[in-house]
């Protein structure tokens, strides 16, 4: 079944730090969801799994003094999803977390773990990306903040440093009233990976930011900036606008879930959809004041 | 490597020695002589070996035996109590969601915890507690309709 690996569970952040350090084939295991099918299959082969659950504020979720919400890496996604909920801004990561694999998986799957495996495809990805997260990183002698932008290396590779370990993701509060929006296209309703993930955050000062998953080696900010129109008054033209420009930022692979071609079509489809919705919801929220 | 654990499965205290590398499906079925959790994909993607976790469902081959150490499982023997059907079961059986029955227990449990924390849910929150639990029989309609007759058993419609 499983290689015979060892299960350690630390009795804090510095000592979860020193043992990954210290021991080059272990990995930080929260749901394991993801690492004990690569198990399983064979595709990987840890000496320890360390366990991080139960870690001061690792399944934690709350919200700060200054608005801002911490996050514990573990945190499985129902968790996140039920907490966000309602709160105008966070739609994305709401609606991302929704739609990773099932309802059984979600109770387990954290954030972390999706980020961590630098899937080009993670649903929370983009979602993190147009909220401007910033991780915290413990290493074994300090402690860093980086943006998420600045998260994703390649296929598989994060900027985690060895030893290094994923503590939690901070969401800055959004100015009001901003609207975001994750739109996944899949195989299936649900379990399955996504195809294209969009997702659209626009600001009341006229800002918009748009980051995609599964378009490119790593999840994508493939546009921040200011537009014309505030998004209330948004018209086709500026829509189209928007989609011609990131349009030209994937580069997309055919693969046994799409096509090149079907991803790069998607791209626009979910986008334009994305608008949609985010400008009806602006709307509601203006006509609600 | 091995760990003693404490934990309960279906109220009944168990201690036991485990791997660190065993799967808390296999210690139900093949240590604890609970076989009515089944194991289908064995990569999270069928359900079949859904249980309750501290009252939450998770797939059982996706969690580590080492990992229930304190906490509260329950399985599909942990529905009855020998004497009549949970009224969730019952549904199964009056609406025919049954036919190979081999994601039934899966399909059980997945509902039992939707039910327990929401005793009126719409048929979107249905669907999506059991999003998890495939089944090639029944075309999940029948599914559908026996856990909404269990959560209003007073009404006679879904």
């Amino acid at each position: 079944m499983f290689n015979k690996f060892d299960y350690v569970v630390p009795t804090s952040w510095a000592d979860a730090c020193s043992f990954m350090a210290s021991h080059p084939t272990a990995m930080i295991y929260a749901g394991g969801t993801d690492i004990l099918v690569r198990c399983r299959e064979g595709r990987l082969l840890p000496s320890h799994l360390v366990d991080i659950k139960g870690l001061p504020g690792a399944t934690a979720i709350a919200q700060a003094e200054d608005g801002s919400i911490v996050i514990g890496a573990a945190t499985p996604l129902n968790a996140i999803e039920r907490f966000l909920k309602g709160k105008a801004g966070y739609e994305a990561l709401v609606q991302a977390a929704h739609v990773v694999g099932s309802w059984q998986i979600r109770n387990r799957a954290s954030v972390g773990g999706n980020i961590c495996n630098a899937s080009p495809a993670a649903d929370t990805a983009p979602a993190l990306l147009v909220l401007e997260a910033t991780l915290r990183l413990v290493g074994p002698s300090d402690e860093r903040i980086l943006p998420v932008g600045e998260f994703f290396l390649a296929p598989g590779k994060t900027a985690l440093l060895p030893g290094e370990i994923l503590r939690s993701i901070v969401l800055p509060a959004p100015a009001e009233p901003t609207v975001s929006i994750y739109l996944k296209a899949a195989r299936t309703k649900a379990v399955d990976l996504a195809q294209v993930g969009v997702a659209l955050l626009m600001l009341p000062d006229k800002n918009v930011r748009v980051a995609l998953g599964a378009v490119a080696p790593v999840p994508l900010l493939a546009w921040s900036g200011r537009q014309s129109a505030p998004p209330a008054n948004w018209t086709t033209e500026e829509t189209e606008r928007l989609v011609s420009v990131v349009e030209q930022m994937v580069a997309p692979i055919t693969d046994l879930r799409a096509t090149a071609d079907y991803r790069r079509h998607m791209v626009g489809v979910l986008l334009r959809r994305a608008v949609g919705q985010a400008t009806l919801l602006h709307q509601e929220r203006g006509e609600g004041r | 490597m091995q760990r003693k654990i404490a934990f309960t499965v279906n109220q009944q205290q168990v201690e036991i020695v485990v791997d660190t590398f065993e799967r808390l499906i296999d210690v139900l079925r093949e240590r604890l002589d609970l076989t009515g959790t089944k194991e289908g994909c064995g990569g999270g993607e069928c359900g079949a070996c859904t249980v309750l976790l501290d009252g939450e469902s998770i797939n059982s081959c996706l969690v580590l035996a080492v990992e229930v150490d304190g906490k509260a499982v329950r399985t599909v023997e942990g529905l009855s109590n020998y004497l009549e059907l949970d009224k969730l079961q019952q549904a199964f059986v009056n609406e025919g969601a049954i036919q190979c029955g081999f994601c039934t227990p899966g399909m059980l449990m997945s509902a039992r915890a939707l039910l327990d924390k929401n005793n009126e849910p719409t048929v979107a929150e249905i669907r999506e507690a059991i999003s998890g639990n495939l089944c090639r029989c029944t075309g999940y309609e029948r599914i559908v309709v026996a856990v909404s007759k269990a959560a209003r058993p007073a009404s006679a419609k879904a």
